[in-house]
């Protein structure tokens, strides 16, 4: 799994910022909000010495985590009902899929409404948002191969043992899957609730330094939520490979 | 799962608790009730944009930019695509900032497009083409780095010009690839439409949407949602018929 340094890579994404910082400071990129990657590295300096970018990251991610881990416990829980229990979804699947059809956004301003300008909004909107991957992604991963459920038949395992050892281990990968998906669309999303309706954490600071005409800072903040968002990932797939080392491979997921 | 889905897809008596739901929530529901007005009021609610002479143009708005930002974004994701995946050298060498571009949130994009670009629908499009261009594109580049040399070579052979190569080999070989990514990428760009008009409020639906959340019509957003909720689906529907159909009729060549 040795990965060779893109070096080559990370030339051209150092040259493009030196050509960025150049354009700006020639003024051939002429916007007067468009601050040059030295202005940006100073507003985040400046966000960090003033405490505020620690203090709407951990905002954001705590909404962002406690809305993902509700959607998580619910998203497998009724995902695995749904790809076990064949009734189950024959008569509900549609409705799901009528509902996914909402785009999430247009259902913030709804959780506005209903839960107000607090945090409750930010964590039900991230709640809902990554529900959907996550129930999707447990309903498909549930669809186990016959040849595996047959060998379970063969070995005589109880109901409770081809549940634990055949379908679950079987449905790990595309769940692992629908939690990353997941992850990200309710970081997204509770940045889009920050900005509409609960002002803080890190979706609310991008709207202030927007309207505060401080650039450098805005970007600063771009640029941690892109961070943040990479970072996230990563450790949702390191934790996952952690603990389910063999399960991953089986399905490719591991690339 | 694709074969299933041609074999009939989802039983349509699955929307059953979907329409008791909102049956019960007609029956049991406070017309005046400022959190769950039942749904006969969304009509209602919706009808002073539609006497304003409202309803229709934020719905053209909003179309028009999804369909210019995806059509843009389809664009640049498979000419871009095409050329990263043809090359290693320009794979290796772009790879990195792509994928740091890539994981920029869309939502963070729109205030900093508001602050550099303004109020503006160039502004719009900006932010719905970005993000809608990485699905396209990274299905095209994996599609082009996959081709089969065989048919890289036949027009070699053949002494076809660059342009018959691209237009009889390269087109009909990627297109398949360029409409999954359309297809992924079709519902984020609405999104994100939806999106940008909420934060902003600059024309459109979300526009709209937000003043209505704004002054608490609740009815009225319900009713704004369910247009969003129609728009999604149908956008949904057009796009993997599209798909379908043609990567069907593509069969033989991926």
């Amino acid at each position: 799994m040795a990965r060779r340094v893109n070096l080559l890579g990370a030339a051209v994404f150092v040259l493009a910022l030196v050509l960025w910082e150049l354009l700006v400071r020639t003024s051939v990129l002429d916007f007067t909000y468009l601050p040059a990657p030295t202005a940006v590295g100073e507003g985040l300096g400046e966000l960090l010495a003033n405490g505020e970018l620690l203090g709407a990251l951990g905002h954001t991610l705590f909404a962002a985590l406690s809305g993902w881990a509700l959607a998580g416990l619910v998203g497998v829980a009724a995902g695995s009902v749904l790809g076990l229990v064949r009734p189950v979804w024959t008569y509900s699947m549609a409705s799901l899929e009528a509902l996914r059809a909402l785009p999430i956004v247009a259902f913030v301003p709804v959780a506005v409404l209903l839960f107000g300008f607090s945090v409750q909004t930010e964590i039900m909107v991230a709640f809902y948002a990554a529900l959907w991957p996550i129930m999707l992604n447990t309903i498909s991963g549930m669809r186990t191969e016959p040849r595996m459920l047959e060998s379970g038949a063969v070995l005589r395992l109880s109901k409770a043992a081809v549940l634990w050892k055949i379908r679950l281990p079987g449905a790990t990968a595309m769940i692992v899957v629908g939690l990353r998906l997941g992850l990200s669309v309710s970081l997204v999303l509770t940045l889009v609730a920050e900005m509409v309706g609960n002002p803080a954490g890190l979706g609310f600071l991008l709207v202030e330094k927007g309207q505060a005409l401080q650039p450098g800072q805005m970007f600063a903040a771009v640029f941690v939520i892109g961070v943040t968002g990479i970072v996230l990932n990563g450790l949702v797939m390191g934790a996952a490979r952690l603990a389910f080392r063999g399960q991953m491979a089986s399905s490719g997921e591991a690339a | 799962m694709k074969r299933e889905k041609e074999r009939g897809g989802t039983p349509v008596r699955g929307l059953l608790p979907l329409i008791l739901l909102l049956g019960l929530w007609e029956l049991t529901g406070d017309p005046a009730s400022p959190y769950f007005p039942p749904p006969s009021t969304w009509v209602d609610g919706l009808r002073p944009l539609v006497d304003g002479d409202k309803l229709l143009p934020a719905i053209g708005q909003t179309a028009l930019t999804f369909l210019l930002g995806l059509s843009i974004a389809t664009v640049v994701g498979a000419v871009v695509g095409t050329l990263v995946g043809a090359s290693r050298p320009i794979d290796r060498a772009l790879s990195p900032s792509l994928e740091f571009l890539r994981a920029l949130p869309a939502a963070s994009l729109v205030p900093v497009a508001a602050l550099v670009l303004g109020y503006t629908t160039q502004m719009k499009l900006v932010v719905v083409v970005l993000p809608a261009t990485w699905p396209i594109l990274l299905t095209c580049r994996t599609a082009r780095r996959t081709l089969s040399p065989v048919l890289l070579d036949t027009p070699r052979t053949l002494g076809l010009s660059r342009w018959h190569r691209t237009t009889k080999i390269l087109t009909p070989a990627l297109t398949p690839a360029v409409l999954l990514g359309v297809r992924v990428a079709a519902p984020l760009a609405l999104i994100i439409t939806l999106l940008v008009e909420i934060v902003t409020r600059v024309d459109g639906l979300g526009a709209v949407l937000g003043a209505a959340q704004a002054s608490f019509l609740s009815a009225q957003v319900y009713g704004l949602l369910t247009i969003a909720g129609v728009l999604g689906f149908l956008v949904n529907w057009v796009v993997t018929r599209a798909e379908t159909a043609v990567s069907r009729r593509m069969r033989g060549t991926t």
